[in-house]
């Protein structure tokens, strides 16, 4: 286990926060919170996505179809002849 | 690692997270964000995501990397996997290096493309991890 510092006024949020959340302990609070924000910008990463998609004027489907020849082009770049 | 799930990552599945992140892919990168599973994937998917993004979508750099730092995904570099390739049982050249990461990491394959031996059950892996 590690500890670290805060500001009091911080740490009292986040004990109340423990306690609206029903957490056993602050590090699981921690936890969760730290998951909900990889979640998010996950969430901002498809945001963009799905603007530019349509911005392109493609459908998902033409997308993935255009991955997959993208995908032949790659594989015949970097795998030799011989290794395959 | 602790035990955790592994599996490799197709560029279909991160595509369909991104596109419905309600969906099954988007659920599976959820339990990748809430560390219930580790995703892998070779430096060619990465590769393949940055040239789709820029040339089919045009994203700029800058909008490129953006996306692909928010995929919870371990990038996985060719000299890791690159004497798997010629124990690959996958058809397409394409797919090789996708199976070779499986293979070098002894895990499943989660992908839209059912021509992978390796492929795990979405639907189990996701009532697994619920």
């Amino acid at each position: 286990m590690k500890t670290i510092s805060i500001p009091e006024d911080l740490h009292r949020e986040l004990v109340n926060l423990k306690l609206e959340l029903g957490d056993k302990n602050t590090a699981g609070l921690i936890k969760k919170l730290y998951f909900e924000y990889r979640k998010k910008r996950f969430l901002e990463a498809s945001v963009l996505f799905k603007k530019k998609l349509k911005e392109s004027g493609k459908s998902f489907g033409q997308l993935l179809a255009k991955s997959r020849i993208i995908r032949e082009e790659i594989a015949d770049e970097w795998l030799e002849k011989g290794s395959c | 690692m602790n035990g955790l799930k592994r599996a490799v990552v197709d560029t279909n599945v991160l595509f369909m997270a991104a596109y419905n992140p309600e969906g099954k892919a988007g659920k599976i990168i959820n339990f990748a964000n809430e560390g219930k599973i580790s995703l892998f994937a070779p430096d060619s998917v990465k590769e393949e995501l940055l040239r789709v993004l820029q040339r089919e979508l045009n994203f700029s750099e800058d909008e490129s990397s953006f996306f692909i730092s928010r995929l919870p995904v371990n990038w996985v570099e060719k000299q890791v996997y690159l004497d798997f390739i010629e124990k690959t049982k996958v058809k397409h050249k394409a797919d090789k290096p996708v199976e070779a990461v499986s293979l070098a990491l002894g895990c499943g394959i989660l992908s839209a493309d059912n021509h992978f031996a390796k492929r795990i059950d979405v639907n189990k892996l996701i009532e697994e991890l619920s």
